[in-house]
């Protein structure tokens, strides 16, 4: 019980950071959402044009439900960037010795990283568009496929976070690991086309072996047609973290005992 | 009771050199070191002479190959996290505040970290406050402030929790004079009423080494000295340098004054001696000197005491011969 106070009261502390740095970073948070705006506006202008230029694509959704996914595609974008922003450049810490600052303090310096690296400021900037988005398709969701659609959403991102943070402990082996970015920036392609448009493989690839099905196609789907999470879903979920959570534990553990730090 | 045993640690990196070829570096070589409770250690030595990875593994965040540390008889490393609530750690040259916030933010949420309530927070901070005033830098962006400030705060973040062993790499590099001897009268003061175990590595001796029980000499990975203060530096106090400047050139130069006074320059018009105390008062040689010819001027230094430790760092057992 004391564990969880103490958890819940670091949660809190880092949510009130969080406010804080919207204070103190008020006008780029404001222009970030313009940009964000103009951005995903261009997205839609593309989106429309494919659709009218080939209106028998296989992209398995209609102009309205491209919406939907746009929208799922904003939330995702906006939730990692706000809470887990940080996963996938972790090895740069490691790297520079910076992680040796996070381990000076009683908690795991992976969390105290994350604490750092939240930006809840972040999760307003697609709000405006987000909304946008939604009320173009209003007739095709309803709150609660919409809310199961958002379960599913926070799932995918604390998997892509444990899959970036997984990647990110190799540089306690390799030192270096300027390849990190090149895969954090390929993991999150997959958020630009929905992949219902790809063949059925590579549909159970992305869903079984790389969860990228997850991150903005599948809650999309789910939005559409209501459907429920199944049990399957949810064991696949299940194993998942706890395959790559044993991972991570591995390569932590091992690691930490090559790690030299960084100078003096 | 002993708050810190390290036992025979040896820490040796690989660095690859090559394509296929990786060379293994030496950083510690079976070092031993026992501190007691309350007892105020300085680790001298070169600049990469392993002090910092000695207070890494001590700290329990490098992993020695060889050898354990522990820490009030916990393995440090296999119990970092839970250790670390009786520690206080700084390392002069890594940043650990969160460079983006207001100081204050990140000091409430070390509140939370450490569980502290306002008024131990309170306490602390005026301890601090006192020596090397924050108050004034509380609101302000870390971002913003100057090293010194930045000291400050990152000091008062890691004394929050009252640590029972604080572990201070290089704290003085980058302050000024003042704020040195604020840092060290806080030191004194923190000492004075909690009595914690205290590590400090530092290239500021002779302020310091006037407050330390102990001095560590590492060199090259190795222990090379531990022992005394007094004796480390009691060379220190047993020699004196005399510059004299002759009135008239001297016809022939001098060479040799008297036993235990070692000429260490000269030229026509001036001399300077390194004078054994123990052989020849100041008073003798300066005698001598009057028969040899006119003086024209003289002054009488101490030795400097990073020329001591330096020449520590050469060979610590030459101490009495080289100094």
């Amino acid at each position: 019980m004391k564990t969880i106070q103490h958890y819940q009261g670091l949660f809190n502390e880092s949510v009130r950071i969080s406010v804080q740095r919207l204070k103190l970073y008020f006008p780029s948070v404001f222009l970030e959402t313009i940009a964000n705006i103009l951005f995903v506006l261009t997205v839609i202008v593309f989106w429309n044009i494919i659709y009218e230029n080939f209106p028998n694509n296989k992209l398995g959704f209609t102009t309205e439900e491209m919406y939907v996914y746009l929208a799922f595609v904003e939330i995702f974008m906006g939730l990692k960037a706000g809470l887990v922003f940080g996963t996938g450049k972790f090895w740069r810490a490691i790297y520079s010795g910076q992680l040796l600052s996070f381990m000076i303090r009683p908690i795991h310096p992976m969390l105290l990283y994350l604490i750092n690296g939240v930006n809840l400021h972040l999760l307003f900037r697609p709000i405006p568009i987000v909304v946008f988005l939604l009320y173009r398709s209003r007739d095709l969701w309803t709150i609660s496929s919409l809310l199961l659609g958002l379960v599913v959403v926070f799932a995918s991102l604390l998997m892509v976070g444990l899959m970036e943070l997984t990647f990110s402990t190799f540089a306690l082996y390799f030192t270096k690991m300027n390849a990190m970015d090149e895969i954090v920036d390929s993991l999150l392609e997959f958020t630009k086309y929905p992949i219902t448009a790809f063949h059925f493989g590579w549909q159970l690839l992305f869903t079984i072996v790389f969860p990228f099905m997850f991150y903005s196609t599948i809650p999309a789907v789910v939005t559409l047609e209501s459907k429920d999470i199944e049990l399957n879903m949810v064991l696949g979920g299940c194993l998942f973290f706890l395959l790559w959570g044993t991972l991570i534990s591995i390569l932590w553990k091992k690691g930490m005992k090559r790690y030299d730090g960084f100078g003096g | 009771m002993s708050s810190i045993c390290v036992s025979s640690v040896s820490k040796q990196v690989k660095k690859r050199t090559g394509w296929f070829r990786k060379s293994s570096e030496t950083l510690l070589d079976q070092v031993n070191l026992e501190v007691m409770g309350g007892e105020f250690v300085a680790i001298l030595g070169k600049n990469g002479s392993g002090k910092s990875t000695l207070l890494k593994c001590i700290a329990g965040m490098i992993h020695p190959n060889q050898g354990d540390v522990f820490i009030f008889g916990k393995n440090s490393f296999k119990h970092r996290s839970v250790l670390t609530k009786e520690m206080g750690i700084f390392f002069g040259q890594k940043s650990l505040i969160f460079t983006d916030l207001r100081a204050i933010d990140y000091l409430n949420l070390l509140k939370k970290i450490y569980g502290l309530n306002e008024e131990e927070f309170k306490f602390m901070f005026n301890m601090v406050d006192r020596h090397m005033p924050c108050s004034d830098l509380l609101e302000k962006e870390v971002r913003g402030m100057s090293y010194g400030e930045k000291v400050k705060i990152e000091i008062l973040s890691i004394v929050l929790h009252k640590p029972k062993l604080l572990i201070l790499d290089e704290p003085f590099v980058g302050l000024d004079p003042a704020s040195q001897n604020n840092l060290l009268q806080f030191i004194h003061e923190y000492r004075k009423s909690f009595n914690p175990t205290i590590l400090l590595t530092t290239h500021q001796f002779l302020e310091v080494l006037s407050q330390v029980d102990r001095a560590v000499i590492i060199d090259k990975g190795k222990k090379t000295y531990d022992g005394k203060v007094d004796q480390l530096v009691e060379s220190y106090y047993k020699k004196k340098l005399i510059s004299v400047t002759w009135a008239k050139p001297l016809k022939n130069h001098l060479n040799e004054v008297m036993q235990g006074v070692h000429i260490l320059k000269q030229t026509e018009v001036d001399i300077e001696l390194e004078v054994e105390l123990e052989k020849h008062s100041i008073q003798e040689v300066i005698a001598y000197l009057l028969k040899k010819g006119e003086i024209a001027d003289f002054e009488i230094r101490s030795l400097s005491i990073d020329k001591v430790v330096e020449s520590l760092y050469e060979d610590h057992s030459t101490l009495s011969r080289t100094i």
